[in-house]
């Protein structure tokens, strides 16, 4: 049997908010609730769910770049929780797992250049000796991402959306990594943009054998490049399935009115779910199903048991009460 | 964070700064060089003689101990004893303690006063004659040394047009304090109906009251205009203005209560300056406060007064503090701590 | 819009800055007045006709003249050399001071602002109750205990001023902490010590740097200000607060230059660096413009 590259167990983070006596937090956001995954080498896993569902703070727990509340991540066999800096650096667990972030105008500090910010990584990471193989690196680079050399004197400001994302895309391949998480790589770019990214994200995958975890909230993306879809709701697992089955077999009624409102909606460019109304408050979650209060097919049973992840069939996992195996 | 909550917190800091205080003070005689007891006695006694002082004086305990005491007779209102004069030094402060605060209350308010006055008017007049001016003006009260200014001052309006006495302190030579009085010189003249007195007291608290307040009100001019400038371009002073509301009333009632605000956030940074200025204000005019009593002590190596003197002042620092965190709080109730 | 709009913009964004503190007349009217006196400092001894200590019986507490500038004192000394030189004293301590004082604050501000939790908690109480005892409190009591002296003033003025400077660094370095570039830094495997430096520090630094120059005024006000009540600089230093000490007894007298010309001096050099400081605050952070 073929092991995942990646993977979680129970994966949970709270967020303490406000402080009382003694500094004591008054409240927990529940952000990211027992998470389990699986993550297959070669493969493009997409994480769908709408604004605030807890779709960052997984990347950012998974890239080691927040400490989870509890539960485990295993990266090839290894159990990168408990490593701390010293740890991740000596196993080149950073190398390894890189991230692309959101908003690349935010990423890239604003008074170094290009060239400073690509060359970065190899050297906090010691990668190279002579200053003649960086540079080498950095046009092998520029190149893989079809930007041009000029825009090295540069400062991040004067470089458009896409080239800053490239840009960061070009730091996170400079450390040759195997997986790479993508939060919603294309969400603060240009519809004609987008899709430039996405191919060259795809075609970097084949090319250099990367493993993804793409972040969106956007089917069609997801639809698009991903291996399999896992969806999330108020920072829990609610469905995981084949991507290519997606559209045709999802069960969860979340899943269903999301495709609804993108199949409505995908006139207009934009689209998000704006046709649902706020999910309730990750901080007082409500007894049952998370979802209740918005499910339009609930039952009695959903507003007092909590639905587990139940395996439906090979690959489709889903949490719902009417949804059952038959 | 609901108020309550947020003055306890206050509070505990307050208390913080008057142990910090206590621990300065308490640390500062054990690392002067000198025996405080060979102090007390003549410089020809002999070794047992300052043994038994020192016995009698505490200074064979433990540190801890010691420390201990010294709270004890803190809170029990004992400042210390005051070498060079030869009194206690919570005496010394109840004779010194009117001649500052007469000086530093009328500084402020004087300074409040015309502070806020004139920056109400640099605002509304923003970028004309009297903004101008007044910025030239307020420059100047953050730039000159107050020492400085007291001396110029003295040699304009004393030694050139005598309109002021010369700079004996609060009273001239000639003059005595009323005796068993408040030690407020003008309130107690006024009560006994001492016009001569009056006079003579007001004259001389003239200059030092004016050269005190000229940095303050320096500061409070210019935090008075940025304040009223914010203010004035927020939507509800236009709304007011658009409403027909005429515009000294929009002044007074709605600029104001709000523009003040920094001025009052400052007060803590103002305390400082003002202990700060007490001190050179009360020794270029000869003036008989702490201040620069203060001063005296620590060129005559009399360290119970300079104790008490640190002490004193955290106490006033913490109780002024705390009054500004209430007025605020009238002021503003919607403030979130 | 292009990139080389963008570029555009971008150039036109640095004049801008320029231009702002041109148009800015009393700003540089600061820098030239602290230019001057910098320069006065460092080429004192060209400049002081006579040396500043000579003592001459034959010309006491001469007023002003052809001969002597600012006038001389009651041994005789030429005051206008005396104020040059005290250029040099109030110039250095203030910038010992303000210097360390900066480190010191930039140092620990920004470690407590990025460690943050108990660690940050503990050190900026501490600062608070630093920030509540006034400086002239705090060199008395070193004053008190080290005797007066330079070295006592620059101690006390360092005691009392790095606080400042630590809370602006902290504040900024824990909005910094938030942004994007600096997670971005720990994922490509930064250490923290690597953040501070290369990305939180070159942003820091402007804020702490107009603070700074704020308080180099300040810090020349209170040097003359200890050294005028006894606590600061000793006899026979030329420094602007002693010399006027020194002058004091006699402006009864009618003796006017001895108090007037050091004090000038101190008021053109403290009026200079608070109109710098606008100015440079103006560049750096226009929502703060008074
Ligand atoms: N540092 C933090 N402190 C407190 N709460 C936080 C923090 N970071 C995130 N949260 C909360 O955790 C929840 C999940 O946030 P997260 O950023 O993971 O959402 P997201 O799915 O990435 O949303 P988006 O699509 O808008 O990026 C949100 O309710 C958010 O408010
Ligand atoms: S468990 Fe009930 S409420 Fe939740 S999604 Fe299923 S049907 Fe809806
Ligand atoms: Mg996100």
């Amino acid at each position: 049997m073929v092991k995942p590259i990646l993977s979680t167990c129970k994966l949970k983070k709270l967020f303490p908010v406000g402080r009382g006596v003694w500094n004591k937090p008054k409240a927990y956001v529940n952000a990211l609730d027992k998470v389990d995954l699986d993550i297959m080498g070669c493969t493009t896993f997409g994480l769908l769910g709408e604004s605030g569902c807890g779709k960052t703070t997984l990347a950012q727990l998974i890239t080691r770049l927040q400490e989870p509340t509890s539960g485990t991540i295993w990266y090839k066999g290894h159990d990168i929780t408990k490593m701390k800096g010293r740890d991740l650096r000596e196993n080149r667990i950073y190398s390894q797992i890189q991230i692309v972030f959101q908003n690349p105008a935010e990423v890239l500090s604003p008074r170094r250049t290009i060239d400073f910010l690509l060359k970065e990584p190899l050297k906090i990471n010691k990668v190279y000796e002579k200053e003649i193989e960086i540079e080498q690196k950095i046009e092998e680079l520029l190149d893989k991402v079809n930007l041009r050399p000029e825009l090295l004197t540069r400062f991040p400001h004067q470089l458009s959306g896409g080239q800053q994302q490239r840009i960061c895309i070009a730091r996170a391949l400079s450390l040759n990594p195997d997986f790479i998480v993508l939060d919603e790589p294309t969400s603060a770019l240009d519809v004609s943009v987008q899709a430039k990214i996405l191919n060259l994200l795809v075609e970097l995958q084949q090319k250099e054998r990367l493993t993804y975890l793409l972040v969106t909230h956007d089917i069609r993306v997801a639809e698009y490049i991903c291996t399999d879809i896992a969806v999330m709701y108020l920072g829990e697992i609610v469905e995981i399935l084949k991507a290519e089955e997606f559209r045709q077999n999802a069960k969860h009624p979340y899943s269903k009115l999301l495709i609804e409102s993108a199949n409505t909606e995908c006139e207009e460019k934009d689209f998000d779910l704006k046709v649902l109304d706020d999910p309730p408050s990750p901080i007082n979650l409500p007894k049952g199903c998370r979802f209740q209060a918005r499910c339009p097919v609930s039952i009695p049973i959903c507003s007092t048991i909590h639905p587990e992840l139940k395996k439906i069939s090979d690959g489709t996992k889903c949490r719902c009460h009417r949804v059952t195996d038959n | 964070m609901n108020f309550s909550r947020y003055l306890l917190k206050r509070v505990v800091f307050m208390l913080l700064v008057l142990i910090g205080a206590s621990i300065v003070a308490f640390i500062l005689v054990r690392v002067v060089p000198g025996d405080p007891a060979r102090m007390l006695l003549p410089p020809q006694a002999k070794q047992e003689d300052v043994d038994r002082v020192r016995i009698k004086m505490g200074l064979d305990r433990p540190y801890i101990k010691q420390y201990l005491n010294y709270l004890k007779s803190l809170l029990e209102g004992d400042l210390g004893f005051s070498y060079h004069t030869g009194r206690t030094v919570v005496e010394e402060f109840k004779l010194r303690l009117p001649a500052t605060i007469e000086l530093s209350l009328l500084s402020l308010g004087f300074a409040a006063l015309v502070g806020v006055w004139l920056g109400i008017i640099s605002a509304v007049h923003k970028n004309g004659l009297i903004d101008h001016a007044s910025r030239l003006f307020s420059i100047g009260g953050i730039s000159a040394p107050g020492f400085w200014i007291g001396l110029l001052c003295i040699y304009i309006f004393y030694y050139k047009l005598s309109w002021v006495p010369a700079p004996t302190g609060r009273l001239s030579l000639t003059k005595e304090v009323v005796a068993g009085g408040s030690g407020f010189l003008l309130f107690d003249a006024l009560k006994n109906g001492d016009w001569d007195l009056f006079k003579d007291a007001f004259m001389h608290l003239l200059l030092p009251v004016l050269v005190l307040s000229y940095s303050f009100l320096a500061m409070i001019c210019r935090l008075t205009r940025a304040g009223m400038i914010e203010v004035s371009q927020q939507d509800y002073i236009k709304f007011a203005k658009s409403c027909g509301v005429k515009t000294n009333k929009i002044i007074w009632k709605y600029s104001l209560k709000n523009g003040i605000k920094p001025v009052l956030t400052m007060l803590g940074m103002f305390l400082a300056q003002l202990i700060g200025g007490v001190v050179f204000i009360e020794t270029v005019f000869n003036w008989p406060g702490i201040g620069r009593y203060a001063v005296d002590s620590i060129n005559f190596l009399d360290y119970g007064p300079i104790q008490g003197f640190i002490i004193f002042m955290a106490l006033i620092y913490v109780l002024i503090n705390l009054a500004v965190d209430l007025i605020y709080m009238a002021i503003d109730p919607r403030i979130q701590y | 819009m292009t990139r080389d709009t963008r570029i555009q913009i971008d150039k036109s964004k640095q004049s801008h800055r320029k231009k702002i503190f041109l148009s800015n007349k009393l700003s540089v009217v600061g820098a030239t007045i602290v230019f001057v006196f910098i320069l006065i400092a460092i080429l004192g001894p060209l400049l002081a006709p006579i040396p500043p200590d000579e003592i001459n019986y034959h010309s006491i507490l001469n007023s002003p003249s052809r001969a002597h500038y600012f006038g001389t004192d009651r041994y005789g000394r030429d005051l206008f050399s005396r104020v040059i030189y005290g250029a040099r004293t109030s110039l250095s301590i203030g910038f010992i001071v303000v210097i360390f004082s900066t480190l010191l604050g930039l140092a620990i501000g920004t470690v407590s602002g990025y460690l943050g939790g108990n660690i940050d908690n503990f050190i900026m109480r501490f600062v608070d109750l630093l920030m509540a005892f006034p400086s002239v409190i705090v060199a008395m009591v070193l004053a008190t205990i080290m005797g007066g002296g330079i070295k006592t003033l620059i101690i006390a003025m360092l005691v009392s001023s790095w606080t400042g400077t630590a809370r602006i660094a902290r504040g900024e370095t824990l909005s910094l902490k938030q942004s994007g570039y600096v997670t971005a830094t720990r994922g490509i495997g930064g250490k923290w010590s690597y953040i501070l430096f290369y990305h939180i520090l070159p942003n820091v630094l402007p804020p702490v740097l107009v603070s700074s120059t704020l308080s180099f005024g300040n810090v020349i006000l209170n040097t003359a200000g200890l050294s005028f009540i006894g606590i600061g600089v000793q006899p026979p230093i030329s420094e602007w607060g002693l010399i006027i000490s020194e002058g004091r007894q006699y402006i009864v007298s009618g003796q006017w230059w001895l108090v007037f010309f050091p004090g000038l001096a101190i008021m053109l050099t403290v009026m200079g660096l608070n109109l710098l400081g606008d100015g440079l605050r103006d560049i750096f952070d226009p929502r703060q413009r008074r």
